[in-house]
């Protein structure tokens, strides 16, 4: 039996090792000239290993009386000052330990399964930088003691992920795609963010081991509530539900590897295991419970309904994972915690798997129905025609739920263009100057497509 | 007898205000790196060995009203820094003697405010910080520009002078108290201060500021902030006397300023702008924080101000490096210079969000304090100010994406351009070095501001000093 000391060790290796790997290959980076591949996956995947029989002997812990529902090892205090202080603390339990090992063991295979893939691709060395971050990120995540900790992992998370999805950045659409995920994530940082600051005010502590307890006492259905829903967002956005859903399948622009890391395994579960790691909160706010239910179940119809109208393998597999993350929600906020947990890790692997086998995918169908003959009929004759034509554009179109979002992002670009525009007829009044002629980005971009149509002719003619 | 404390101070001010009237008089000393460097270190020298050794510092309050409080002093440390990396970072053809002199006197009119705790030192330092950037020919918005610092200046000063006139006296510290008696001179003042630190709507002339100014003396004079002492001397404690908290209308035009000129940078068409935009929402978010009583988020505010004036200042000198190959670079397609200079898109993206409380950085805790000191008590305000705050993190990255990454465009296809060289690399690694050391280590900034407010409860007798009792009163019941 290992004992508190020991275990408490092994929980603070597993987030050390790969932020020490992390550092060492940031400082390989900024030396001149170039490393070998080899030794950067040698470097990350040895880091990952470690971390990864780290955080095994802390699972087989969690499961033992030592930290029988959950060790909270405080690190000291990162900063304090009179009437505040940020505490470092790291809490080892069951879901914290399940979620650290199934991020250690994926991110193993996806380490040495990118070393080939990435084979002499210019940004080799970026890759493993930004997915040891990841790591550190997820890690933090999973084993963070208090609030501070886990969305420090969180920012961690949304920024290696919107580098990741632009990584191929010679072309225009991942750069596009990985800046709108990032938009994403920030807007719904928001929630989290504030959701913090609120619940610190209210329990006099982001520790969880010290704040739960208190819930309950002090704080109304209301207060509860609202906090409770500011983390839902939070958790909405990184997970793609409802009405964010529109950046996942536009993320699968980034390499497979971390596609299948990000989204297909990790990434995408670090909202519903926010919302377990909340779940001391959410037991006494049934409003922000029902709206998880809510959420999940009409995130699940719409990524099944959509998802059947995709063309492409990345973009179904994409839809696929939300639509079981969706479900994960739903048993969250129904109270089915150890299901969703372990709903979490089967998808999580079934996912990555999947992914990492898309390029292959043709080959598997083919192979497939040559074992078993074609796919059996669905059921789509039971549907008048046109129910279905109907239904059929409306998830072809993605629930009409991207022109919406567009809609919104316009009228603000456009109101701000505008005060710009204000902005620089002012200046130039006050100078006596002549008002400079600028060209908006849309303005650009329309004079662009007609040079392109122009030449276009013109190649024709 | 001046102690050794005052001698530090004293030269201080002294050497790079010599160094100024040197290079005008030999311009061939502007060529002089070693010399230019020699002496900011050995101001950042003096004034690290000053935090150390954390003693109130009275220089002959009752003629300079100059003295060197806990506050003052990991700002002056702040200010040291950035005057260092600006005259390492200039370029070769900037090494002239307008320049120089420009940034050094900058450089003392910034400490010179920090350090005052009178009304006629502080406009004194004022004038010294405001007009050494307007004498360039260079740049289109000097006429706004001179406009604006002149009425910011006036107001401020007549702010100020009639308050001292109701106190009887031009101590800093004694004039919260008068406050009620003259709440007119009050509101010239922060109009004064909203006018100088560029708050929305007042922002037009900063913002031109940015599109054409010469970019080492625009650093010296935007990055560390000084004026913002003005808050911290004397409209944070009227506030704190009179009212107990931020009043709402403030409150509310900061996080609309914070907000708006947040998103304002992604609708720019020019990277300068853009920055100009982008320094606009950053004042406005720490003036919040400074403004506010309550201490915790008053020394969020604190902590925010000396950790943005490091990361303001490496922000700038990477743009001012992609300025110096490229020119003003158009947003409104990708540029991709990632593969070329990999160092200066990291350092673009570290310094970028180490503005907006990148985890592991200083900004990271300073804000935290903020958000958990002053924002709780404006629970409608606190999602837009951090929405503010989320549109300046995106921001960061849409510049970023903007400028590195992407598809060069065809007339940028063949176009070289050069990643950091080796002084440029010292700078920001250092810089860098600083801001993530500092994240990790966030005591070494916390401790100098808390023995600030706690000195100041403890210190009645000694010279005129920010007046911050209230806060200190308060400061048990935060949490």
């Amino acid at each position: 039996m290992m004992s508190i000391g020991l275990t408490a060790a092994l929980g603070v290796s597993v987030l050390a090792v790969p932020v020490a790997a992390f550092v060492l290959l940031a400082l390989l980076s900024v030396l001149p000239g170039r490393r070998s591949e080899r030794l950067i996956t040698n470097l990350v995947t040895g880091a990952l290993m470690l971390s990864w029989l780290a955080s095994v002997a802390t699972l087989v812990s969690a499961w033992g009386p030592v930290t029988h529902g959950g060790l909270s090892v405080p690190l000291g205090s990162w900063f304090s000052v009179p009437g505040y202080s940020l505490q470092t603390v790291i809490l080892l339990d069951l879901p914290g330990a399940v979620f650290m090992t199934l991020t250690t063991s994926l991110l193993i295979l996806v380490a040495v399964y990118s070393g080939r893939y990435l084979h002499r691709e210019p940004g080799f060395g970026r890759f493993f930088l930004l997915l040891l971050l990841f790591a550190i990120g997820m890690l933090a995540i999973a084993a963070g003691g208090s609030l501070d900790i886990v969305f420090g992992g969180w920012e961690l998370v949304g920024l290696s992920s919107a580098l990741l999805i632009a990584f191929f950045h010679l072309r225009e659409a991942p750069v596009r795609h990985g800046l709108r995920a990032f938009a994403v994530y920030r807007a719904c940082d928001v929630g989290f963010l504030a959701g913090v600051v609120l619940f610190h005010e209210l329990t006099h502590s982001s520790v969880f081991s010290e704040a739960f307890p208190a819930l309950r006492e002090h704080l109304s259905p209301f207060a509860l509530n609202g906090v409770a829903l500011l983390f839902v967002l939070a958790a909405m956005g990184k997970s793609a539900m409802l009405p964010f859903t529109g950046w996942l399948p536009r993320a699968m622009e980034g390499p497979t590897p971390s596609s299948a890391i990000f989204y297909g395994a990790l990434s995408i579960h670090a909202g519903p295991f926010l919302l377990l790691r909340l779940s001391p909160l959410l037991e006494h706010a049934s409003v922000a419970r029902g709206v998880v239910v809510f959420v999940g179940a009409l995130t699940a119809l719409h990524a099944t309904t959509v998802g059947r109208a995709q063309n492409d393998i990345k973009s179904k597999l994409a839809y696929a994972s939300v639509a079981q993350v969706s479900l994960i929600w739903v048993e969250v906020g129904l109270g089915f915690t150890t299901l969703a947990l372990v709903h979490m890790a089967g998808h999580a692997t079934l996912r990555t798997w999947e992914l990492l086998r898309a390029p292959s995918f043709l080959r598997d169908w083919r192979a497939r129905e040559t074992l078993r003959g074609p796919a059996s009929k669905s059921v789509r004759h039971v549907l008048p025609q046109a129910w279905r034509d109907a239904i059929y554009r409306l998830t072809l179109e993605r629930w009409y739920i991207d022109e919406l979002g567009g809609f919104v992002v316009q009228r603000v670009r456009g109101f701000l263009t505008a005060l710009d525009g204000l902005d620089r007829a002012l200046a130039a009044q006050l100078e006596r100057a002549p008002l400079p002629a600028v060209e908006t980005v849309e303005t650009v971009e329309a004079r662009r497509a007609l040079e392109r149509e122009g030449e276009v002719r013109r190649g024709l003619s | 007898m001046a102690s050794l404390e005052q001698w530090l101070v004293g030269g201080s001010l002294a050497l790079p205000l010599l160094l100024a009237l040197a290079v005008r008089i030999w311009p061939v000393l502007a060529t002089k790196r070693p010399l230019l460097l020699g002496v900011p270190a050995l101001t950042l020298a003096s004034f690290v060995s000053l935090v150390l050794l954390r003693d109130e510092v009275p220089l002959d309050p009752a003629h300079t009203g100059l003295a060197l409080d806990a506050v003052a002093r990991p700002l002056l440390v702040a200010a040291s820094g950035v005057v260092l990396a600006v005259l390492a970072a200039l370029p070769k053809r900037e090494l002239t003697r307008s320049h120089v002199s420009a940034i050094l006197i900058i450089y003392v009119g910034g400490c010179w405010v920090l350090l005052s705790h009178g009304v006629v030192s502080l406009m004194l330092g004022y004038l010294v910080t405001a007009v050494p950037i307007l004498t360039f020919k260079e740049f289109r918005a000097r006429r706004l520009a001179r406009y604006s610092q002149a009425l910011s200046l006036a107001l401020v000063g007549a702010g100020l002078a009639w308050l001292a006139d109701a106190a009887g006296t031009t101590a800093l510290s004694a004039l919260p108290a008068v406050v009620t008696a003259r709440p007119g001179a009050f509101g010239l003042v922060v109009l004064g201060l909203a006018l100088r630190l560029g708050v929305f709507p007042f922002q037009s002339w900063l913002v031109g500021l940015f599109e054409s100014a010469p970019f080492g003396p625009l650093i010296m004079s935007v990055a560390p902030m000084s004026m913002l002492i003005v808050v911290e001397r004397v409209i944070t404690p009227t506030v704190a006397v009179t009212l107990g908290e931020v009043p709402g209308a403030s409150a509310t035009l900061l996080v609309i300023s914070a907000a708006l000129a947040a998103g304002m940078v992604v609708v720019q068409t020019h990277l300068r702008r853009a920055l100009g935009w982008f320094v606009v929402s950053l004042h406005s978010t720490i003036f919040l924080g400074v403004l506010d009583p309550n201490p915790l988020g008053h020394m969020g505010g604190l902590a925010m101000w000396a950790a943005s004036t490091l990361a303001l200042t490496g922000f700038a000198i990477v743009i001012w490096a992609l300025f110096t190959r490229r020119g003003d670079i158009d947003l409104r397609e990708h540029s991709g210079f990632h593969d070329q200079t990999p160092t200066l898109a990291a350092s673009f993206l570290l310094f970028g969000l180490a503005c907006v409380g990148l985890p592991g950085t200083i900004d990271f805790i300073s804000e935290d304090l903020t958000l958990h000191g002053s924002i709780a008590h404006h629970p409608v305000l606190l999602v837009g100010f951090l929405t503010g705050v989320s549109t300046l993190g995106y921001a960061v990255l849409f510049l970023a994406f903007r400028i590195f990454l992407g598809p060069r465009p065809p007339q940028l296809v063949d176009v070289r351009v050069p990643d950091v060289g080796t002084r440029e690399r010292a700078v920001l690694v250092l810089l860098g070095a600083l801001l993530l050391g500092g994240g990790m280590a966030p005591q070494s900034i916390a401790r100098p501001l808390t023995d600030g407010i706690v000195s100041d409860n403890a210190d009645t007798d000694g010279p005129p000093h920010t007046d911050t009792a209230p806060l200190h009163e308060a400061g048990g019941a935060a949490h």
